[in-house]
């Protein structure tokens, strides 16, 4: 089944793969630390929210955060899109209609995302994928590494386009971190990432 | 023909016949233009209407350009043993011209390797599609004020040592990068390609080791290319200085962004280099050899011919043994380093790949000068392909760095690299 990039159903599908797949168990047999993610909106998110199913996917999880975590992004980027949008933090998220939420961002300029981040983890731990969610920005700051980069970067990377090496290596994307433990090991880098380009996106 | 010890190799026929066909371009074509080329005036050479661009016209046919370049982007994506066979033989021919079509496809394989689909179809597609010759890479890499620091700078434990001043430098501008700087005059094929894979200094320009690597077309403005040098040896291989001022390349163009990726990076591109340089000069000390067996075999002296004293035989055997362990450590380290290339995974082992380059030309010069030797006075005549094949021999100890350099950066990479355990 095809899911949008970063909803819960995206998570869960590189989950389900990751614990079962081969390539991945090898690729990271020795790798130990979490890596932060970060998605920063772009115009092709703006592109991509204006369709009902994107919305729907982000919105997915946005309900997981509870209305205390959303009331932390009262004055940051992310608030203020929400207020954009028409939306009060503690909206109760089951209400939002998607498909005028989509409406909403395809109004949207450049300028009103500006700054906007989408947080996650993904923790291999010999071999298994221990964790692997969308995440408050707050958490995981002392995480081995920050891999971050556009919406488009994500989307090339997740649709197969480009691998994260390509991606990171043209400054597409940044990796911050532990850089010589990354080095020697590529290859868990590799293993995890191919595995985003195996979910069919919508 | 020399006797293929691998049966693996030996018994397989597809490789069997790709070897003789190479070997007969090298004899027909490469020998033969690399001669006439050798003893052009070096301005001529690198003319539109010079033999140089022709036998790159003829090489393109041939595909040898698409070696590497991934299958997916119209290359041929030959295997390690297939790779090697060609560069020996073509190194037979001339180490030379095969530089020239070793450096072409420079830009294509990083292009194909590391760029956006953007890059691809603008640069790589039409690149592979061409079999008239209208494309022409090189790999600017050193800088008049640096050499071979380069080489070293990338595993030094202490880079600044090199200064920050004399790079070829990126810096961002609004969507692009502008370049400034000039690369030495060692660069192949540098006055006659019209694209290059340059190695640059990025931001915050702190040291040598802020690496970074970029496509850039050598029409665009601010570019400047300067006149073929006139050196001893690889004279078939055209060398000169390029020059960039404010030079704009949109940022697709550049493969390698960010210091510690392009680092790594490029120590992978110099793996591979030094893979393709370690085959070609065995294919050169080969060529070498055979010319003593072959003169031996003709000189009378002493009543009778060279070959028959036991003396010439130690000297022959110890020629042979340097040529066919060149051949098969040069083979198993490019197996490696290619397949590791590939997966881009930077666990190459840069020191094996230097080592194979500083063993395989460290020999060719050796079995040449011993041939040479045994050509007597005649081995200094332009009338005998030792004469040549001498002087590209001492060139080939200072490919891509002098080979001390290149041993140094190989101590350090071990070292770093921590595969060498004593436990």
């Amino acid at each position: 089944m095809a899911v949008v990039f970063g909803s819960m159903e995206w998570y869960e599908q590189v989950k389900e793969l990751a614990n079962k797949d081969e390539g991945f168990k090898k690729g990271t047999a020795d790798w130990e630390g979490a890596v932060r993610t970060v998605v920063i909106m772009d115009e092709e998110l703006l592109k991509d929210y204006s369709r009902e199913e994107y919305v729907r996917g982000f919105m997915s999880t946005v309900s997981l955060m509870s209305k205390e975590q959303r009331a932390q992004f009262e004055g940051t980027p992310m608030g203020n899109l929400m207020k954009k949008l028409g939306y009060s933090l503690d909206v109760d998220i089951a209400t939002i209609d998607p498909a005028e939420s989509a409406k909403r961002f395809s109004q949207l300029t450049l300028d009103d995302v500006k700054g906007v981040e989408m947080h996650g983890v993904f923790e291999p731990y010999h071999g298994i994928l221990r964790e692997m969610r969308p995440i408050m920005p707050d958490e995981y700051k002392d995480a081995r590494f920050t891999l971050s980069g556009p919406y488009s970067a994500w989307k090339a990377l997740c649709s197969g386009k480009q691998t994260s090496v390509q991606l990171v290596m043209s400054g597409k994307m940044k990796l911050e971190g532990d850089m010589s433990y990354m080095m020697k090991h590529m290859a868990a880098m590799n293993a995890l990432t191919k595995l985003y380009s195996q979910i069919e996106l919508v | 023909m020399y006797f293929e010890i691998d049966s693996g190799i030996r018994e397989n026929e597809e490789l069997t016949m790709l070897r003789e066909q190479t070997h007969k371009f090298a004899a027909e074509v490469i020998r033969p233009a690399a001669k006439e080329l050798d003893q052009m005036e070096p301005r001529k050479v690198a003319q539109k209407d010079s033999p140089y661009f022709d036998v790159m016209k003829q090489m393109k046919k041939m595909g040898y350009h698409r070696m590497q370049v991934l299958k997916e982007h119209g290359g041929l994506e030959l295997t390690p043993d297939e790779i090697h066979i060609i560069n020996e033989e073509l190194g037979w021919g001339s180490v030379g011209l095969t530089t020239a079509i070793g450096v072409d496809s420079i830009p294509l394989a990083m292009a194909s390797l590391a760029g956006s689909p953007e890059l691809i179809e603008e640069v790589v597609r039409p690149w592979m599609e061409d079999t008239e010759g209208k494309y022409h890479g090189c790999w600017p890499v050193m800088e008049e004020a640096h050499g071979s620091d380069y080489v070293i700078g990338m595993s030094y434990p202490y880079p600044e040592e090199f200064g920050n001043k004399g790079f070829v430098t990126a810096d961002r501008d609004g969507d692009g990068w502008v370049i400034n700087g000039a690369k030495s005059y060692w660069t192949s094929s540098a006055p006659c390609a019209n694209y290059a894979f340059l190695i640059v200094n990025l931001p915050p320009h702190r040291s040598i080791a802020d690496i970074g690597g970029c496509i850039v077309p050598l029409t665009l403005p601010g570019v400047t290319q300067g006149p073929p040098i006139d050196k001893l040896g690889l004279r078939d291989d055209p060398q000169g200085e390029l020059a960039f001022d404010n030079v704009r390349i949109p940022a697709h163009y550049m493969l390698l962004a960010e210091p510690v990726f392009g680092r790594f990076a490029t120590k992978g591109v110099i793996s591979s280099t030094s893979c393709g340089m370690a085959c070609m000069f065995t294919g050169l000390a080969r060529a070498a050899f055979e010319e003593a067996l072959k003169y031996t075999r003709e000189r009378v002296q002493g009543g009778r011919p060279l070959i028959e004293h036991d003396v010439v035989k130690l000297k022959l055997s110890d020629m042979f043994l340097k040529v066919e362990t060149a051949r098969y450590f040069t083979r198993v380290v490019l197996r490696h380093v290619s397949e590791r290339s590939r997966a881009l995974t930077f666990d190459q082992s840069t020191a094996h790949a230097l080592s194979a380059q500083v063993y395989a030309t460290n020999i060719a010069y050796e079995v040449a000068h011993q041939s040479r030797q045994l050509h007597g006075a005649n081995g200094l005549t332009k009338d005998y392909l030792i004469e040549k094949l001498y002087r590209d021999a001492t060139a080939g100890l200072m490919e891509d760095g002098a080979n001390e350099a290149l041993s140094l950066e190989a101590a350090y990479s071990f070292l770093e690299e921590g595969r060498y355990t004593t436990e």
